[in-house]
């Protein structure tokens, strides 16, 4: 007769969460590592090695300790789980056997004995003071007649003294998430086992093929959910720059108005900026175009001859002109260039063809010319 | 929402985030596009609006300066377009001359008109007594602009295109 597992000892074990299985079901050995290697794999061989049963027939799952020189292994045979029980944890993150508090120790606990009597089970762990994992691990449902028995019982499988001290708790077990680490802990304090997700995969005694499809499943579902998340957010940041030009375009048909409405009063400032200037211009400064080219043609050398003289500005004027003779031209740039009233000469252009200079300046006046030479207006 | 996604079939799952691929990628190169224009439109609105105050920032000092300016001038000796447009024709008499007007610039108490002045085939010395005349009516008339070129086929002579102002002054407003 298939003997009587307990029900999942978490409700919420098909959302993801925690399942205990009964740690009287599990066959439990410390095995030596090497370091160096892939420890799942050291562990799979010593399961074929210890185990009454074929590998594909146990559930089994480990625990190293922090060198990695050795792995706390717990094993079941599969047929002392109802197939109800199993297809519970299919939604599970993790399943674990009960006595999983045991088995994160960060330190050596002391040699002895720890016994834990807790909803009708009683878990007695043996420490050899050498190793953070246990020595050995007896688990079964008794009540507390047997207890002594227990206790030869894993002294015998310890190797351990009669003497060796006991220690007794009836903690419950707390479950916490802390930094991505599960972490076990009687309430009582004592003992408290921290799970990683490396140490979580280690530790589940699920069908390690299954498992790793599920991660596979999981991590595939993972990457949908974010990518989905990702546009999600996206489209939300859309919307929210939508909304918020909408309420910018709001508000910058209020404020166009209003500029519009201001418009005429400022094009009036501006035309009154503009004819003050003009105004306080014609009064101090005038053009003086047959005044600047008499300037000039003190200088011009006879054979330099004007075409055409454009004023720009008050003070600027263009001046093309050719010359018979190429040297008259330098002389007379020369010449102009030393009168007080100038500011520059640009040579624009200066060609020559078949004797004939054509020449275009742009020469600069400084403003007040005619007072720098002397002249009035 | 993981929960509605994550109770859906695979299938389910990838046709969702296909559409929602799809309808980001229509619309946030849409959305980003209008807010780039947008924020052009913001920009230029900024700098009318700075623009604007800027200049209502200066209007006491523009304004006291054009008054300034304006006491500059008596108004007895301005000329309208007309009165300058037969002043010009009075100088420029027995000269070889075009003579057209336009309002150019306007403001509160006075106008600036400009008026073009093309004279060809004329000597030096009819140009300098078109400008002495000129001058004389300074400040209300004066020389914008000229460009004087040689007349090749005819030495000694010159041709001369001016633009020149005259100030006028508008009735007062009422």
């Amino acid at each position: 007769m298939k003997p009587a597992s307990s029900p999942v000892l978490t409700p919420t074990a098909r959302d993801g969460g925690i399942v205990f299985a009964p740690g009287e079901k599990f066959f439990v050995r410390r095995v030596p590592l090497i370091s160096t290697g892939d420890a799942a794999e050291q562990v799979a061989l010593a399961v074929e090695g210890f185990s009454p049963f074929p590998a594909g027939q146990l559930f089994y799952g480990f625990r190293t300790n922090s060198g990695r020189t050795e792995a706390l292994v717990f094993a079941a045979y599969r047929k002392n789980f109802s197939a109800e029980e199993v297809a519970g944890w299919s939604g599970a993150a993790v399943v674990l056997p009960t006595f999983a508090v045991w088995l994160g120790a960060r330190t050596v606990p002391a040699a002895g004995i720890s016994v834990r009597d807790e909803g009708g089970r009683c878990e007695v762990i043996a420490w050899d003071g050498r190793s953070e994992l246990p020595a050995a691990i007896v688990v079964r449902a008794v009540d507390g007649r047997e207890r002594e028995a227990l206790l030869t019982e894993i002294r015998d499988k310890a190797g351990m003294d009669a003497d060796s001290p006991v220690s007794s708790v009836r903690s419950a077990l707390e479950i916490t998430r802390e930094k991505r680490e599960l972490i076990l802990r009687l309430s009582g304090g004592g003992m408290e086992a921290h799970f990683d997700e490396a140490a979580l995969t280690q530790a589940d005694i699920r069908d390690k093929a299954v498992l790793t499809e599920r991660r596979q499943t999981l991590r595939r579902e993972t990457m949908l959910w974010r990518g989905f998340a990702v546009i999600l957010t996206g489209l939300a940041a859309c919307l929210v720059l939508e909304l918020g030009m909408l309420a910018t375009r709001l508000w910058m048909a209020g404020k166009q108005n209003a500029l519009n409405a201001q418009a005429p009063v400022v094009a009036r400032i501006e035309q009154a900026q503009g004819m003050a200037k003009r105004l306080e211009e014609i009064s101090t400064q005038r053009l003086l175009p047959f005044e600047m080219l008499a300037e000039l043609n003190d200088k011009r050398p006879k054979t330099v001859e004007f075409t055409s003289v454009t004023t720009k500005g008050l003070w600027q004027l263009d001046i093309r002109g050719q010359a018979a003779n190429p040297a008259d031209t330098t002389i007379f740039e020369s010449d102009v260039r030393r009168l007080a009233g100038i500011d520059r000469v640009e040579v624009l252009e200066k060609n020559t063809r078949d004797g004939v200079t054509v020449v275009h300046y742009e020469i600069t006046f400084k403003p007040g010319w005619q007072q720098i030479k002397g002249g009035g207006v | 929402m993981k929960a509605f996604f994550q109770s859906r079939s695979l299938r389910e799952r990838l046709l969702l985030l296909v559409f929602a691929l799809i309808g980001l990628g229509w619309w946030a190169p849409s959305s980003l596009g209008r807010f780039a224009f947008l924020r052009r439109e913001l920009t230029e609105l900024r700098t009318e609006s700075e623009t604007q105050q800027l200049w209502f920032s200066r209007r006491s000092e523009i304004e006291a300066r054009a008054n300034a300016a304006a006491k500059t001038v008596d108004p007895t000796k301005t000329l309208d377009a007309s009165q300058a447009y037969a002043e010009l024709t009075r100088m420029a008499s027995g000269l070889s001359a075009e003579i057209g007007s336009q309002r150019t610039q306007q403001s509160g108490q006075f106008a600036l008109n400009n008026v073009q002045v093309t004279i060809r085939k004329a000597d030096m010395a009819g140009l300098l007594q078109f400008n002495t005349q000129l001058a004389a009516r300074a400040p209300y008339l004066g020389i914008e602009q000229c460009v004087i070129s040689a007349d090749r086929a005819n030495p000694g002579m010159q041709s001369a295109v001016f633009r020149i102002y005259s100030i006028e002054a508008l009735p007062a407003a009422k």
